[in-house]
């Protein structure tokens, strides 16, 4: 299978790439180009892994972390991707809140917090609701542009039989705005995780999550601490992005090679 | 677009009209902008024929399927359908690349059960039609496959049988056969005459191959000059009989210059 194929070719560039950094930053530590107390070495950084796993709970943060972004994807795909094609769908009703939605595209999702910690109060709700929400806005708008993308001859064959909206939308639309959609929702992972890791070092939702960790371990000069659940969170990014991936070339394994219907 | 698409009015026809037709343009034009392709032009399409529309590239032959079939609307005159064509579904409109005319997410047998079942056939003339229809255009052991893993004709065989499954009262088809290889061509061609002779469908052939009008249709117009007019209009059985009629469509066709 060809996506297998490419899978493993990313996946030993991406092994590659990683040793290389590794490798450079460990002589950059044995040579003291930068103070051990600001850069520790990889192996200093590897080996408090095990402590913060026993001793601090290490793990309980990756899950609940993690937990959250997979949250954020889901309520923000629930709502985007029928919502988007509904848009895609009915032309007048997206030329009606384009302005809208450009506008809240503009506005960072940082600062809608404060906002929606009033709203939804200190919690759960607030964090998935905070990550989901850039998110959505992004496979909204993905969708909504696979639609308007959709091959014309297959809209009018599609017509000929009379096609109820809900068909239209589910059998015929959702395919045609499918490989949008996923492109959408890897650039979505992005961002839910970036907002998660940073929601939990200000807010620290029940003092548990990734950010939160790194934010105590910074405070309290624990530096080795600090860059171990640094690489960890990119870890979870990397995991995120390749799961979603695999996904993405198994739902569209009937796509052509080269994507050459849409004209 | 998108519009016409969706309004494509189907009007009753009046008495006077021969009795026989199953679509009919009356003194239509359309035009590009500037360009006008057709100015009062006028065409009838007789039930259960085959027609071949015969012009250079660029003749404006896309654009009068396109009419025929209600997909564009022309600015004035009226374009008529048979009172016996109910559904949406009766004229069938089938273009040169064959992934338009097929879903490519489903496999090839659901690509034929779906529009079947959404006509509201039961399941069991659906299966039956199905094994048929694969049978007929030799895509039996394709059944399984996704259309992307297809070969160019394949896949035209996949498209014709999908969009002729439902036994439409007219078919247009635009170019359909031009991708395809002599062997493969002269199979499917027969394919789709025979579906045509056994039910009863009417087919407009758009095409500039005049091998291909001569194999499927019994009719050959051939248009040309701007505004777009039918330069000939012939029977087919009639050009064995009279040599002059082959050569002055020959030469026409030359002089059009697709030969």
């Amino acid at each position: 299978m060809l996506y297998i194929k490419a899978f493993s070719k990313r996946a030993t560039l991406l092994l590659s790439v990683s040793l290389v950094i590794l490798f450079g930053w460990q002589l950059m530590s044995s040579f003291q180009v930068i103070s051990a107390a600001i850069l520790p070495s990889p192996l200093g950084v590897a080996s408090s892994l095990p402590v913060m796993v026993l001793e601090d709970g290490f793990l309980v943060d990756v899950v609940r972390t993690t937990a959250r972004v997979l949250a954020a994807l889901v309520l923000a795909s629930t709502i985007g991707v029928p919502l988007g094609l509904l848009l895609g769908y009915k032309k007048n009703l997206y030329l009606f809140l384009e302005g809208p939605l450009h506008a809240l595209r503009s506005v960072p999702a940082t600062a809608l917090f404060p906002l929606l910690l009033i709203v939804l109060g200190v919690g759960e709700a607030s964090v998935v609701a905070m990550a989901a929400y850039p998110s959505l806005l992004i496979i909204l708008v993905n969708s909504a542009t696979g639609c308007a993308l959709a091959n014309k001859n297959r809209i009018y064959l599609a017509r000929l039989l009379n096609l109820g909206h809900i068909r239209m939308i589910k059998d015929i639309l959702f395919y045609e705005a499918l490989p949008n959609v996923l492109d959408g929702l890897r650039t979505a992972v992005s961002y839910s995780l970036a907002l998660v890791v940073a929601v939990e070092m200000f807010v620290g939702v029940d003092e548990i999550g990734l950010g939160r960790k790194i934010y105590n371990y910074q405070s309290t000069y624990r530096i080795p601490e600090t860059y171990a659940s640094i690489v960890v969170a990119g870890a979870i990014g990397i995991v995120l992005n390749l799961a979603l991936t695999v996904i993405q070339n198994r739902l569209l394994a009937w796509l052509p090679y080269e994507d050459s219907e849409k004209e | 677009m998108q519009e016409s698409l969706l309004t494509s009015h189907v009007k009753q026809m009046p008495d006077r009209i021969n009795n026989d037709f199953a679509v009919s343009l009356s003194d239509v034009t359309f035009s590009y902008s500037q360009d006008i392709l057709y100015e009062e032009f006028s065409l009838t399409i007789e039930q259960s024929g085959s027609v071949a529309v015969l012009g250079a590239s660029g003749s404006g032959k896309s654009t009068l399927g396109k009419m025929l079939a209600g997909i564009v609307e022309p600015r004035v005159g009226l374009r008529q359908v048979h009172g016996s064509f109910t559904h949406r579904a009766d004229v069938v409109y089938i273009d040169q690349s064959p992934i338009n005319g097929i879903l490519p997410w489903q496999r090839v047998r659901r690509n034929l059960e779906y529009p079947l079942q959404r006509l509201g056939w039961p399941w069991s003339r659906v299966a039956v039609r199905v094994d048929e229809l694969l049978s007929r255009f030799r895509i039996a052991h394709l059944a399984d496959a996704y259309p992307a893993r297809l070969s160019g004709g394949e896949l035209q065989r996949v498209s014709l049988a999908r969009n002729l499954s439902w036994s439409p009262k007219l078919a247009i088809l635009d170019e359909t056969f031009s991708s395809l290889d002599i062997k493969v061509r002269a199979e499917v061609i027969d394919a789709v005459k025979k579906l045509s002779a056994e039910e009863g469908m009417s087919v407009v052939l758009i095409t500039h191959n005049l091998a291909d009008a001569f194999a499927l249709s019994t009719r050959c117009i051939v248009l040309g000059g701007r505004p777009i007019q039918v330069l000939r209009d012939l029977q087919t059985h009639d050009l064995s009989r009279r040599e002059d009629n082959l050569e002055s469509l020959l030469a026409d066709a030359i002089h059009q210059g697709f030969l």
